[in-house]
């Protein structure tokens, strides 16, 4: 028994490629991976924003939300007056005080006195204590009338007075540096405002 | 062979990262832990809200106010101004702690003192913190400690003020008085 020869081999019709197809259909190209992936893509492009919008707003609320902090300031406009939480605000009176006498004021400050009227209609208003916030900077100050020599008198409150009714003006002291020279915003947030407060300009 | 030695030497560098990470870790209370300045005797400090300028620091055996009040003991005085720097929410000087060895005291609400002093934003104030020490305490080292706005515990991803302070160093005065809270020159 022997064992067969191979059989000859075939001329390869594989690369014979007919004269027609060059004038027709081209071969098919593979498609890119950019547009394989498309759909994909765009969900990306799209849900890694909002992820981050949603985690943002989230702990932006966890610490300004729920009315807790003053986040949203009303201005108000020169020589006029805002209503908030039923009570009428301004228009914001001030500016340097020039005599001292009787004052203990340091050298190398000034002495900003600040006038905000409020009408409190028939039901009182609760309110933090104004500051004064230099425009350029941010910095912040708090009433001092203690530490200027003055004691505290209901004629000139620093701070709303809850139980009173009707009209009345908070006088409120601030002693700035020298360098501290303006514009201001006097803000004034009431308690019932939520994440409101008034802001005033004020140019000493 | 080779691949053996890849697989090696591989392992070797991935233990010795993971050896580099662990030590580069920082502490559990790391983001919490406050940003330390030094200070030194006569120059001013200055943290995110807090400026300091210590002037003195005296040892004595009794302390009197300008009030009248006084007490004996073993008495560390520290006279110094202070100013808030940014704004004056929160801007009580009410972290005033001196460190010696393991022990921490605070500054003494008695009599007319510093403690607990409402600043002004660049407007310094000046006064005295005094702290009772006991009579066992006759030397070494202390450190002061500076801060504004806790509520009685510890600085939290805040400033704190550090002076260095060598007990042995300081004279001990029969009487020190006490600087009157007030405005700054």
């Amino acid at each position: 028994m022997t064992i067969p020869p191979p059989p000859p081999a075939q001329p390869s019709t594989e690369n014979e490629t007919p004269a027609a197809d060059d004038e027709g259909v081209r071969p098919a190209r593979k498609r890119s991976w950019w547009r394989n992936n498309l759909v994909a893509l765009v969900a990306l492009a799209v849900l890694l924003p909002a992820t981050a919008a949603t985690v943002g707003y989230q702990e932006w609320y966890q610490y300004f939300g729920f009315g807790a902090r003053a986040v949203t300031p009303v201005m108000v406009p020169d020589d006029e007056s805002v209503e908030l939480v039923g009570a009428t605000w301004g228009p914001l009176r001030g500016g340097e005080v020039q005599d001292l006498s009787g004052l203990d004021v340091p050298d190398g400050t000034r002495l900003l006195g600040v006038v905000v009227p409020v009408d409190a209609s028939t039901e009182g208003v609760a309110c933090e204590t104004p500051k004064l916030v230099e425009q350029s900077t941010g910095r912040e100050w708090r009433p001092v009338r203690l530490a200027i020599g003055l004691l505290s008198s209901s004629d000139e409150p620093e701070t709303c007075l809850s139980t009173e009714s009707g009209e009345y003006e908070m006088i409120v002291p601030f002693v700035v540096p020298d360098d501290a020279d303006g514009p201001f915003w006097v803000d004034v947030r009431p308690y019932d405002a939520g994440g409101a407060f008034l802001r005033f300009s004020f140019e000493p | 062979m080779k691949k053996h030695l890849l697989v090696w030497s591989l392992t070797a560098a991935l233990l010795a990262g993971a050896w580099l990470v662990s030590k580069a870790t920082l502490d559990d209370d790391a983001p919490t832990s406050p940003f330390v300045t030094t200070a030194r005797v006569g120059e001013q400090a200055t943290t995110r809200n807090l400026a300091v300028t210590v002037h003195d620091v005296r040892l004595a055996n009794r302390v009197t106010d300008a009030a009248g009040w006084s007490a004996e003991g073993t008495w560390l005085v520290v006279d110094l101004d202070a100013a808030t720097v940014l704004t004056q929410e929160s801007g009580l000087l009410s972290f005033t702690r001196l460190t010696i060895g393991e022990r921490t005291f605070s500054a003494t609400d008695r009599g007319s003192t510093f403690a607990r002093q409402r600043l002004v934003t660049g407007v310094p104030r000046t006064g005295s913190l005094a702290f009772e020490l006991p009579d066992d305490v006759v030397g070494g080292r202390a450190t002061l400690s500076l801060a504004v706005g806790t509520a009685g515990g510890d600085v939290i991803a805040d400033g704190v003020i550090e002076l260095a302070i060598d007990l042995d160093g300081l004279p001990v005065e029969a009487e020190a008085s006490l600087v009157e809270s007030g405005w700054a020159d």
